[in-house]
């Protein structure tokens, strides 16, 4: 008994001490069973993706989107998803405000001005309303 | 002929008492940084593996190991008639934030950073139990349900967790859990739900000359975000054909009419060899053509979208099919 209590006290002092860096998400534990440190990993995913995503009609007006413009934003959410991919692939977080928004200029072609307003009204929303996506 | 009798009902009985199968998959990388005590040969896979089958010794079930699975060997697994479980075991995220029109996905991603989420709305009426143990699986496996996906799943257990998880923990709790209701499972039903559906004949091809960096991948096909099949890996100047079905609905929008071939890779410096498709859809009057820009090129890292061009209107009558095998 006072041995497996030694044990888990040395196991917390290094668990306390041991420069673990949060993004690593290892934890330190102690299974009581065997009373011996085994590390466990947390699974939590990190590589998540933004995306441009439905919304319903009061969103719609909370964000100032008229209902016709939102129809054929919806119509077209696959597409301008894949715009989006496309233009992240070509540049990287160096890239000038510049670049991206000549990208964009470059394909806005292929989807409706409606689709590229409503997508430019949401992201006007989320900048001003410093919304954050949370896990 | 008294023979056969005998061959009949040793058969039978054979099949009577064959142990159903559990499937434990996992599908894992190893941390960045391994934990305290751990050796360099130490894999995080094969520990929690080794913990699985020592928790489920002396079970009476045939237990089937598969360890990096990827998502054409969890969608084989899922609709596989023959397993009563299935564990998977894989790093997952839910986010919060789905009502601004700009939104974090949910992620339920593999070995080979693909995220496999949609994989799980295609599961086999004849599955009783299924344990996703990942991190805020839960919500993500619940928007599946709450879809309409489990429908014919009305015996499935589902177990998994709001929050992070470890994952050793968790299997213990899981297989505790399995082993519960394991008792209360009703009998395996074989006739298979049917749905009426207007078929859609894909053909994907790779061309023979790719981008050298591509990626070999299965493809998810899907439509208005609903699973509809999957193609295998594929090499280049390989082709490969598949009957898939649009559910039966009366009023087809213009935006309904979209399918999306989708790799499920999470990177986009990853260049998929996701190649290009051919859709023929006998029930409907127009052509299916895909996403492309002004010079012809194919949109698209990590999928890709068909649009149907014609008028979606239906003259014909939609046939019954089966997404599932029961013999």
């Amino acid at each position: 008994m006072k041995q497996t209590f030694c044990k888990l006290l040395i196991a917390c002092v290094l668990a306390s001490c041991w420069p673990l860096k949060s993004e690593a998400a290892v934890g330190l534990i102690i299974n009581s069973r065997a009373t011996r440190v085994i590390g466990l990993v947390v699974l939590e995913d990190k590589s998540a993706d933004l995306k441009f995503k439905e919304l319903s009609l009061s969103q719609a007006r909370l964000v100032g989107i008229s209902e016709a413009d939102l129809e054929i934003y919806h119509r077209e959410i696959d597409e301008l998803n894949i715009i989006k991919e496309v233009i992240e692939s070509q540049t990287s977080h160096d890239s000038s405000e510049e670049e991206v928004k000549s990208l964009w200029n470059q394909f806005q072609s292929s989807l409706s001005p409606e689709t590229m307003k409503v997508a430019s009204q949401v992201a006007v929303y989320i900048f001003q309303h410093n919304i954050t996506f949370k896990k | 002929m008294r023979l056969i009798q005998i061959i009949i009902i040793l058969f039978f009985s054979f099949a009577a008492f064959a142990s159903p199968k559990v499937a434990l998959l996992v599908s894992l990388d190893n941390p960045k940084h391994r934990p305290l005590f751990k050796t360099k040969k130490w894999k995080l896979s094969s520990e929690l593996i080794e913990y699985f089958q020592k928790k489920m010794e002396k079970a009476p079930y045939e237990l089937v190991i598969f360890d990096q699975a990827d998502q054409e060997t969890l969608h084989k697994e899922l609709m596989n008639p023959d397993n009563i479980a299935l564990f998977w075991i894989s790093h997952a995220g839910s986010f919060k934030n789905k009502e601004s029109g700009l939104g974090m996905e949910d992620v339920i991603s593999d070995f080979y950073g693909k995220n496999l989420k949609d994989i799980f709305q295609l599961i086999h009426p004849n599955l009783r139990y299924l344990s996703v143990l990942g991190c805020k699986a839960e919500p993500i496996l619940n928007t599946i349900k709450t879809a309409g996906f489990y429908e014919h799943n009305n015996e499935l257990h589902i177990y998994a967790k709001t929050k992070n998880i470890f994952p050793k923990t968790e299997i213990r709790r899981s297989i505790d859990d399995f082993k519960k209701k394991f008792s209360t499972f009703s009998d395996i039903n074989q006739s298979c739900p049917t749905h009426k559906g207007y078929p859609l004949h894909i053909t994907r091809t790779i061309p023979l000359t790719v981008d050298p960096l591509g990626q070999e991948t299965a493809v998810k096909i899907l439509n208005r975000g609903r699973l509809l099949g999957l193609f295998p890996k594929a090499k280049p100047g390989e082709t490969q054909s598949r009957t898939v079905y649009l559910t039966a609905e009366s009023n087809y929008r213009a935006q309904d009419l979209k399918i999306v071939v989708d790799s499920g890779e999470l990177s986009k410096d990853n260049p998929q060899l996701i190649g290009s498709f051919e859709i023929s859809s006998p029930a409907l009057n127009g052509n299916w053509k895909a996403f492309q820009d002004g010079d012809g090129n194919i949109l698209g890292v990590t999928h890709n979208v068909y649009r149907f061009s014609g008028r979606p209107e239906i003259f014909q009558e939609a046939t019954s099919f089966s997404s599932f095998d029961c013999n």
